[in-house]
């Protein structure tokens, strides 16, 4: 167990090491001065940039210092605001995070069960509804979808608001950055109605990335189910006279949770491309808007620090979920090497 | 008494829209204390009457019998609850390969924790009841000959050998003082020390505990020391059955006797160099069976009649489907 | 007399001919088929279809509703956008573009993510692991982050778009491969080749890739479904195809400034899309049930 933690453990060092030079050496591929690009301006606030443009320093140091600078915090400036990308993106990521859980969370809630329901009627009729209906849900483009639902919803039906966190009625102070929760630790007035408010405006963008979400967590677990049915051990256990209960909770669950997992793992980073694009068209105040935002205007810094960040965030996220379905399944090979 | 009854049992495969049968009017029927073995060949259908007896089948696959019963209870008609019941309690199964019928997932000590039946498990807290299964599993355990139980039994079933899970199921299976024994081929692949003593235990329990056996095989040496009476299957059709005794001595069935000489150890009069006795050509697949015998292209003794489906006829106890059987005359 | 040709009748077809047999009884999947066969032709023999250039600009028509509606003109049978462009020819003409550049983009990524997972799969050790970590991170990278990356640096346009989506789906084929190799290098009919001298080349071409092709095929009809989703994600966007070129994505873009007043100029093209994706789909799916039940049998 200890090997595996600290075999993932470097895995994801090392991939983070990789990401940082990755993101270090954009700068030199983006047009423009790399220096610049690195750092946005030319006002130098503290050491270790004043360091890096130093022109005496190999490019090493200069690596260096920039993971240095990365983990105090400075990682630049925005051309387009000039303001410093830290807070920038500390405001940002918190709305993407928050839109990407909850999406998860009704993906997970609706898939997994039904996904269970339909693998359990393997090849009957609930079975085959549930799957040509997955198998749509999962051939809609997600930025149609989410046109579809501001045409229906919001513009037709006029139910439910079509961009932004909050209505600009409420003033909310920033606590978290998650709204749900900043609502409920702050003390305005009217906090009933602008929680409510809140969640009017998250419905919609969580429908659309949770919708396709859905559909393959509902395909994966369906299978992983039906492949478990199918096995000589509970055929064994079916045999050995236990009662179905006790056959479903001690034997079903598990191995068919199991290979669920790892493709939940594989899913991340579709999930961020998905929630980046819905952002853009609900103008979520989240990263991926700011992101597509950075590429019109050509902010190179932003663009370079808002990648690194978020293929961190994902990497220790797929990374964790790995980690955990290999250590919670004995019959994975713990000696296979690198991720299978 | 007969305990277990089948006849005519009939198992049909929906393969390419056409219907395939597997098993085709197989009778068979097992009396109280007593070893039988089922012999054939690989593919002839054997594990098949297993899961069939088991309701371990398919939902799509079709059984159709005019008996399947159970001291006289249909099998077939069941509800879910009592045929749980049944295999609960009454019957148990040892399937062929045990690696796959043991839950990758859940350590060995679980599996065999909820094979106890919940009748002999004593104390009323549940520390009392957990200690009183780990202990009847204990015993079972060592009396299939797990040495190191200890060591074994907190283990997956992927990190011990295949002959120590074997050993597991055969535990599961016997820890419910089964009344009926379906054992599918379970010393595959096993080492000969360790077969011994599978067969020994079976040979005890036979005798002290009026356990009765169903043994499958294809390892006619092993079978034809401890079982009292055989059935030989022959693509998905019970060619003969009888006592194991009058079965060696005079087989009636051409494939019988084919399957007597293929063994070299059956036929003490056999002269050193000669020929060994095979028959001619190879088991037919499913798609092509023949009809009538499905023994008929490769039977010695084969006629015009063979296409018919020969009648189950029976001498004293011995039943056999052959049109043109051997020995008849001395009999 | 009986000869040994009793049984010689049985018909032992091709394995690729098998997986025919499986998928033509489904009958959904070969419902996709068809669907997806009308896409092809559409995409092909379309533009030759169509009276009009995709950029022919009508002024004297804008905005017209397709034929069915009150208002309609039978000239222009789906209607026309916001420049008067008629929204059929660009529907052909998109649909040649998005289905086009996915393929190719398909083709181009399989044919080096199997390379490249072949030499994964057959080395080991430092090389191996190299391999496999380089890609594991371009794997975890979203696409749209590896497509904004690219467009900062190369610039926007389709070519750049068919590349960034190309290198986000080499490591799934990557992957693939390194697994199927790895597994089939265990096998003994491997090992017995290897025995009979053959080196690491040969055995691949003659022993590994034609067990893999139908994984390939089945794989590379479902990549074509997600490369359709990004590129024309990607051209909504506007990192890819640009405004000018009538690609499906853009083409919805376009019509967002005109969405109150002409919703088919954003549903006509999505709905493309999104049955080409189901269609896709459909084969892709049927063509892997296809050959797990021929294998299974």
């Amino acid at each position: 167990m200890i090997t595996t933690l600290i075999r993932y453990f470097n895995l994801t060092f090392l991939t983070l090491l990789i990401l940082v030079m990755l993101s270090f050496g954009l700068a030199y591929f983006f047009p423009g001065d790399p220096l610049t690009n690195l750092l946005g301006t030319d006002i130098l606030p503290s050491q270790p940039i004043l360091m890096l443009t130093s022109q005496q320093t190999n490019i090493f140091m200069q690596f260096w210092y920039y993971v240095q600078a990365l983990l105090a915090g400075e990682w630049g400036v925005s051309f387009a605001t000039g303001k410093p990308l830290y807070q920038d993106i500390m405001r940002l990521l918190p709305a993407t995070l928050e839109l990407s859980v909850y999406a998860v969370t009704v993906a997970l809630l609706f898939g997994i069960p039904l996904g269970f329901l339909a693998g359990m009627n393997y090849h009957k009729k609930i079975d085959n509804i549930f799957m040509s209906s997955s198998m749509i849900m999962y051939s809609f483009p997600v930025f149609w979808l989410a046109l579809l639902l501001i045409l229906l919803i919001s513009l037709q039906a006029q139910w439910l608001p079509m961009s932004g966190r909050l209505s600009l009625l409420f003033n909310v102070p920033h606590y978290s950055g998650f709204i749900l929760v900043d609502i409920l630790v702050s003390d305005i007035e009217n906090k009933r109605f602008a929680f409510n408010n809140a969640l009017q405006h998250l419905i919609l963008p969580t429908l659309s990335v949770a919708f396709i979400a859905f559909a393959v967590f509902l395909r994966t677990t369906r299978r992983a189910v039906a492949d478990v049915y199918q096995a000589q051990y509970i055929k064994s256990a079916q045999t050995r006279g236990l009662p179905a209960t006790t056959i479903f909770f001690r034997h079903v669950l598990r191995n068919a949770l199991l290979p669920v997992l790892p493709i939940l793992a594989v899913q991340i980073s579709t999930l961020v491309t998905n929630v980046m694009i819905v952002e853009t068209i609900f103008s979520w105040p989240g990263i991926g808007d700011w992101l597509i935002q950075a590429i019109y205007e050509r902010d190179y810094p932003a663009i370079r620090t808002g990648m690194l960040l978020v293929s961190v965030v994902v990497v220790i996220i797929t990374m964790s979920l790995e980690c955990i379905s290999q250590l919670i399944d004995p019959t994975r090979d713990r000696f296979a090497y690198a991720r299978r | 008494m007969i305990i277990l009854d089948i006849k005519n049992l009939t198992l049909e495969i929906e393969s390419n829209g056409v219907l395939i049968k597997a098993l085709d009017k197989v009778s068979l029927t097992i009396q109280e204390n007593e070893i039988r073995a089922l012999v054939g060949e690989s593919g002839s259908g054997k594990s098949l009457i297993v899961r069939a007896i088991s309701g371990a089948l398919p939902p799509q696959w079709i059984v159709t019998a005019d008996r399947l019963t159970w001291r006289g209870q249909n099998l077939v008609k069941m509800t879910r609850a009592q045929r749980q019941a049944i295999m609960r309690r009454d019957i148990a199964v040892i399937f062929q390969d045990p690696m796959a019928a043991l839950d990758p997932s859940a350590k060995l000590k679980d599996q065999m924790l909820e094979s106890v039946p919940s009748e002999f498990i004593e104390g009323r807290y549940s520390w009392q009841r957990y200690a009183s299964r780990l202990s009847i599993s204990h015993k079972i355990l060592h009396k299939v000959g797990i040495q190191n139980i200890e060591a074994c039994i907190n283990k997956y079933p992927h990190e011990l050998s295949a002959d120590i899970c074997q050993k597991f199921m055969i535990a599961m299976a016997l820890v419910s003082q089964p009344t009926l024994l379906i054992a599918d081929d379970p010393t595959r692949g096993m080492e000969t020390n360790t077969k011994k003593q599978i067969l020994a235990l079976f040979t005890r329990l036979n005798k002290t505990r009026n356990l009765s056996i169903l043994f499958v095989s294809h390892d006619l040496l092993a079978i034809s020391a401890m079982a009292h009476s055989m059935t030989v299957l022959y693509c998905g059709q019970t060619v003969e059955s009888g006592k194991m005794k009058a079965m060696r001595r005079r087989p009636l069935h051409p494939y019988t006797k084919a399957l007597m000489d293929s063994a070299p150890s059956f036929s003490p009069d056999l002269k050193p160099k000669s020929m060994l006795v095979a028959l001619d050509g190879t088991i037919p697949t499913l798609q092509h069976l023949p009809i009538g015998c499905r023994l008929g292209p490769r039977c010695p003794r084969a006629a015009k009649e063979c296409v018919q489906m020969p009648i189950e006829r029976s001498i004293n106890q011995h039943t056999y489907r052959c049109h043109y059987p051997m020995h008849v005359e001395s009999v | 007399m009986l000869d040994a040709n009793l049984y010689e009748e049985e018909l032992h077809p091709t394995p690729l001919g098998a997986t025919w047999r499986e998928f033509k009884q489904r009958h959904v999947a070969v419902f996709g088929l068809v669907i997806l066969t009308v896409f092809i032709v559409v995409a092909i023999a379309g533009p030759l279809l169509s009276p009009y250039a995709p950029t022919t600009q009508h002024t004297n028509a804008l905005l017209i509703p397709p034929a069915w509606n009150d208002n309609g003109s039978i000239l222009h049978i789906l209607g026309t956008d916001a420049l008067g462009r008629d929204m059929l020819t660009r529907l052909f003409y998109g649909t040649q573009v998005t289905l086009f550049s996915s393929i190719a983009t398909v083709f181009i990524a399989l044919s080096l993510g199997v390379a490249m997972g072949v030499v994964a799969g057959m080395s080991k050790g430092l090389r191996s692991s190299f391999i496999n970590h380089v890609l594991d991170i371009l794997m975890l990278t979203p696409t749209l982050l590896i497509a904004i990356i690219i467009v900062a640096i190369l610039g926007t346009g389709l070519t750049n778009a068919m590349l960034a989506i190309g290198l986000a789906l080499v490591p799934r084929f990557v992957h693939m491969t390194r697994d199927f190799v790895r597994e089939e290098m265990n096998k003994d009919y491997i090992k017995t080749a290897r025995l009979d001298g053959a080196n690491l080349t040969q055995v691949f071409l003659f022993n590994i890739l034609p067990n893999m092709v139908e994984l390939l095929i089945v794989q590379g009809t479902l990549a074509i479904s997600v490369a359709i989703l990004d590129i024309s994600a990607l051209g909504f966007l506007n990192l890819g195809a640009q405004t000018l070129m009538p690609e499906l994505g853009v083409m919805i873009a376009d019509g967002l400034s005109t969405v109150y007043i002409a919703p088919w100029n954003i549903l006509l093209p999505g709905l493309s899309i999104f049955l080409m994706v189901l269609s896709i789909n459909i084969v892709g799916d049927g063509l892997r049930s296809a050959l797990r039940n021929r294998l299974t049998h």
